[in-house]
């Protein structure tokens, strides 16, 4: 039996050829396949999951390029910021944005790519800015219009200052002045021998407050309260550390254009003082005696005086400019405390605004209270803590300042929208970006680097762009 | 009688104080103390009792500037003076009869003591430049027509005739008044002279916060006579009055008025059905009358059944009820009166719901509903309450409190 | 023996063989077909999951990126918090004349019953030229974690919130959604997201 099993045994041995390889491969084969099916299986589902991320991550980049355009418009560029042929580069990502410029509107049109996301959204905005001087007459605690005062608006752009024949309730145009207030807007009645106060425009006083209209005065345009307050910006005036200036009495003074600081600017009777602009004038204080003259000329470039604590113009003293650009003169000043300052047990009001005009430009005095006489008329833009308007006093907003830079410029948002995707080979494509514009020697501009000025056309030109053949499309 | 009245009242003015009464009412002066509780309530009294043969010397120490405590004092003890005697006294205020510093102390005194039949006095002593003591003037008009309702009509009678300047003192003291009768004289004064309708009405709108609520039904039904006539003079106060007083039934008369050609009564209606409805819809005028059509079927077909249900026992049916009315931004001073009979009585789930409808409706007057909730045994709900009282008061409300009422189920330290 | 005799008889296999054999490549196989039927329906879980998930996120985003379109002053729920809409009114920009946003018509998205719970999306809502298209179906009745009875479960504010859920608060709108479907198992599989948008209009 031994030697059977033993025979048996090498002879089985030498008899089998291992032919359980073969089953044993087909099984390994068999498994392997099965094991690259599920396999193929996860990484479409994985695939579908990227393509959302994608799509949401190119829409970020897309609104990443309107933010940048948008900061571009409020610095004063045109709003275009790269081009298709080269874009540029956010993340992973690269986007473009087109204007289309419509006057006062501007339309962005920002396109993001990210490896297989696309997206395009659009938006519309008002090129106008939220300056100081296009609030037009604008009180933070009071606006009061005396008997006989009178509040209207021109468009310099269109022409000097022509009076509007007559006012009336409802009789508003297209030239509607702006009053504002974050109180009470107060117009004083008339009698028979003089007329009442008279807004021809809007009065919009403060959420909270009310437009008080008295016998015969007219408000020709709405008087619904503001829906929230309006907060002024602070100024800071450096305290200037010079000799003052006082000029002598019969000897002109003329600045040229250029920068100047003194810590007094003291006209005393019979003196003159002409600046030139563009000019910068920063005073701790500003007295003009009776007789004396401020004259600005803003022909040649803006010309802005702050002054710091205390500003006296009295009657009888002249401030006036000789240019009718409303932006081309500005009087800011951040004085605040009523001090004695001429010893005489009464303290003097911050600001006092007495001298004869006219005046063309702003006057901005955030918190000080501001009464306008009648010989000071002004073209142009009043804002200050408290305004009031003398009997008989004047001012004429310019509508021109609404478009105006002057204190401070932010474009406005009309509307916002997803856009369909623009005709391009790169967006068509459905490759990573990135790799696309490595293929074709094409490298991403910084965000930064790529707005346009003004006067610059921005780069249109669609492409010719080559695929990248080694990318393999799992 | 009444010339020998006006005469004798006008003798006793220009005489020198007399020593006895005078001396007495100083020595009550010299002895008073305000910060005595009480103290300025008796030394009034004390000074009325001194009888009504003192007015003159009452009046002479009466300070030409009338503005310190001891001025009010003494023009107030008038007020206790048998009326036929302060009459004839009063009858004697002339700006012929007093000095001119006395003109001030004599508007003080009609201020405190004077009634509507001393309007046109108050108006007589301002003179014709009531500039200058128009302050005064306007206070003396306002104290008389607040206390007085009767005295409103008199006023809307002067001021139908008043030149410009009184009729301008005539406005603020009847807008200052802060009365029911008062508003309603100025929305009468408003139709009845057309010029002083701008005044009288932006005068009303500058105080319309202040009016006692719920407002005269006939103030109401007047402004809106008047906000129907598109031609009004005062077509922009009436439409922004509508908001201020949060007229409801004048919703109809706004939407129209936002599809009209006025740009300018347009924005001022927008600014008016915002406020009313709590709604920020834009000024197109189909979408609000699209919301309105849905307001007024569901007050017309749902109103009652609702109401039934919020009032039934069956809780299911509260929570329908309140989250029907949940949903309504017209007549939401009705709905927030009815949630706050409800909430009286409320269960716990129903109240929690109560108390975020309330708060949402935004009206104060749920205030002391909401407040008796905040000693409620279910945590929940208290802290429902202290949620939709701090929305409503813009205050934060302690928990603290909250937190005793749960430990000690006994009074809560507000 | 013959040598020829002793290769004739090893050419089969015995019983024992064959037993043992057979027995062993059951056993493998066994195995392998318990392994595979556990993935498979693992995967079928994770596919669903996949799938709600994915499903989710679109239905999320495309009504997030209607309410980002939308114009503020005319966008309103039926209700606001702590009440619990389930609806939005809205209309969008469509397009830009002249400078001028060119507003849509009337538009809504809503959360419609029959015959299931769908996320629906309508134009002109109730009027002669209405359209309406599903978005999504498989929407959950009530949010995750909410049961209507009135108390707000979930403490997030709202009360009995449902499965598509929009809350309005100031220029930002608060979505809810949540989506169900049954799982290979049985149990229902559940996604809920939120998101916060802002209206840019």
């Amino acid at each position: 039996m031994k030697s059977m099993i033993s025979r048996e045994g090498t002879d089985s041995r030498s008899t089998r050829r291992g032919s359980v390889l073969i089953p044993a491969l087909l099984a390994v084969l068999l498994t392997s396949g099965l094991c690259v099916c599920y396999l193929q299986l996860s990484l479409s589902k994985s695939r579908e999951s990227q393509v959302s991320v994608d799509a949401k991550s190119a829409f970020y980049v897309a609104e990443a390029g309107l933010a940048e355009a948008y900061y571009g418009l409020a610095r004063g560029m045109q709003g275009a910021v790269a081009s298709e042929s080269v874009p540029a580069r956010f993340g992973n990502g690269v986007y473009w944005v087109t204007c289309e410029d419509l006057g006062d509107r501007v339309t962005l049109r920002s396109t993001g790519l990210t490896r297989k996301g696309r997206a395009a959204v659009s938006a519309t905005l008002r090129k106008g800015t939220l300056s100081v001087a296009s609030l037009g007459m604008y009180g933070n605690q009071s606006v009061d219009l005396r008997k006989g005062s009178r509040v209207d608006a021109y468009d310099s752009t269109v022409g000097p200052y022509e009076s509007p024949k007559v006012a009336s309730p409802g009789g508003g145009s297209a030239l509607d002045a702006r009053v504002g207030c974050n109180g009470s807007i107060n117009l004083a009645g008339g009698s028979e021998y003089s007329p009442g106060a008279t807004i021809v425009g809007d009065a919009n006083p403060g959420p909270s407050g009310t437009v008080v209209i008295g016998m015969e005065a007219i408000v020709t345009g709405s008087t619904a309260p503001a829906t929230q307050t309006t907060t002024l910006p602070t100024l800071h005036i450096e305290l200037p550390e010079e000799e003052p200036l006082e000029p002598t009495a019969g000897t002109p003074v003329h600045l040229p254009a250029g920068s100047y600081a003194w810590s007094k600017m003291h006209l005393g009777p019979n003196s003159l003082v002409h600046i030139t602009g563009p000019a910068d004038v920063v005073l701790d204080e500003l007295v003009l005696d009776h007789g004396s003259r401020l004259e600005i000329d803003g022909s040649l470039g803006a010309v802005e005086i702050s002054v710091r604590s205390y500003v006296n113009m009295v009657a009888g003293s002249v401030f006036t400019t000789l240019s009718q650009g409303t932006d081309r003169a500005s009087l800011l000043t951040s004085a605040s405390l009523s001090v004695d300052r001429d010893r005489d047990g009464i303290a003097d009001p911050p600001v006092t605004l007495a001298a004869t005009g006219p005046f063309y430009g702003l006057i901005y005095a955030p918190r000080a209270p501001v009464v306008l006489p009648a010989s000071f008329t002004v073209y142009g833009s009043v804002v200050a803590d408290r305004i009031t308007l003398g009997n008989n006093a004047r001012l004429h907003f310019d509508r021109a300042l609404l478009n105006s830079t002057v204190g401070g410029t932010l474009p406005e948002f009309l509307c916002w929208r997803v856009v369909e995707l623009p005709p391009s080979r790169l967006v068509d494509f459905g490759f990573d970006p990135l790799t696309v514009l490595k293929v074709n020697s094409v490298v991403p501009v910084a965000p930064q680097d790529a707005h346009y000025v003004k006067g610059v056309a921005p780069d249109t030109s669609l492409r010719t762009w080559l695929a990248p053949v080694t990318e393999i499309l799992w | 009688m009444v010339i020998a009245r006006t005469i004798t009242a006008a003798l006793v003015l220009l005489m020198p104080a007399h020593a006895g009464a005078g001396d007495g009412a100083a020595e009550i002066l010299r002895r008073l103390d305000p910060q005595t509780p009480g103290a300025l309530e008796r030394a009034s009294r004390a000074l009325a009792a001194l009888g009504p043969s003192a007015m003159g010397e009452l009046f002479a120490l009466v300070s030409p500037a009338a503005v310190g405590p001891q001025d009010e004092l003494l023009a107030r003890s008038f007020r206790l003076q048998p009326k036929s005697e302060l009459h004839a006294f009063l009858s004697g205020f002339t700006s012929v009869a007093l000095r001119p510093e006395r003109l001030k102390p004599a508007l003080l005194v009609l201020r405190e003591a004077g009634s509507g039949h001393e309007l046109a006095r108050c108006l007589e002593l301002a003179g014709p430049d009531v500039e200058a003591l128009q302050a005064e003037l306007v206070a003396a008009l306002t104290a008389i027509c607040a206390r007085d309702p009767a005295a409103c009509d008199r006023a809307l009678a002067l001021a139908c005739k008043a030149q410009a300047g009184e009729a301008e003192s005539l406005v603020r003291g009847l807008a200052e008044a802060h009365s029911g009768p008062a508003a309603l004289a100025l929305a009468r004064l408003a139709e009845e002279r057309p010029q002083l309708s701008n005044m009288a009405l932006s005068s009303l709108l500058a105080e319309a916060e202040r009016l006692p609520r719920p407002l005269d039904v006939d103030l109401q039904g007047a402004l809106r006579d008047q906000l129907a006539r598109e031609d009004h003079p005062a077509a922009q106060q009436l439409l922004l009055l509508a908001g201020r007083l949060e007229d409801d039934e004048s919703v109809p008369l706004l939407i129209k008025r936002l599809g009209g050609a006025r740009t300018e009564q347009r924005e001022n209606a927008l600014w008016s059905l915002r406020r009313i409805t709590g709604l920020g819809l834009g000024p197109d005028a189909s979408a609000w009358s699209d919301w309105f059509e849905d307001e007024l079927r569901w007050w017309r077909e749902r109103a009652p059944a609702v109401m039934q249900l919020l009032r039934a026992a069956e809780a299911a049916g509260q929570r329908l009820a309140l989250g029907e009315l949940g949903q309504r931004y017209w007549r939401r001073q009705q709905v927030s009166d009815e949630l706050a009979e409800y909430l009286a009585q409320a269960p716990s789930a129903g109240a929690r719901m109560a108390c975020g409808v309330l708060a949402r409706l935004g009206r104060e007057s749920a205030i002391p509903a909401l407040q008796a909730r905040l000693e409620d045994a279910d945590r929940e709900v208290r802290e429902s309450a202290r949620t939709a009282l701090a929305s409503l008061t813009g205050k934060k409300i302690p928990s603290r409190a909250v937190a005793l009422a749960g430990a000690s189920s006994g009074a809560v330290p507000r | 023996m013959s040598p020829r005799r002793i290769r004739s008889r090893s050419r089969g296999f015995t019983a024992i063989e064959m037993t043992v054999s057979v027995a062993l490549a059951g056993l493998i196989l066994g195995n392998v077909l318990m392994v595979l039927a556990d993935t498979r329906e693992r995967m079928a879980i994770q596919d669903v999951t996949k799938d709600v998930d994915a499903e989710a996120r679109r239905s999320l985003d495309r009504i997030a990126v209607q309410i980002m379109g939308a114009v503020r002053q005319q966008l309103y729920t039926q209700v606001s918090a702590p009440l619990s809409a389930d609806s939005i009114n809205y209309t969008s920009v469509i397009g830009v004349q002249n400078g001028v946003p060119v507003v849509s018509p009337l538009q809504r998205i809503a959360m419609t019953t029959e015959p299931t719970s769908a996320v629906s999306w309508f134009q002109n809502p109730g009027g002669e030229n209405q359209k309406h298209i599903v978005w999504t179906r498989d929407l959950r009745g009530y949010c995750q974690g909410e049961i209507p009875n009135g108390i707000d479960d979930n403490h997030n504010g709202l009360v009995d919130e449902k499965g598509l859920s929009f809350e309005v608060d100031g220029p930002m709108v608060r979505i809810t959604l949540t989506i169900e479907r049954p799982g290979p198992d049985g149990k229902p599989v559940v996604k809920a997201l939120e998101t916060r948008v802002t209206c840019r209009n």
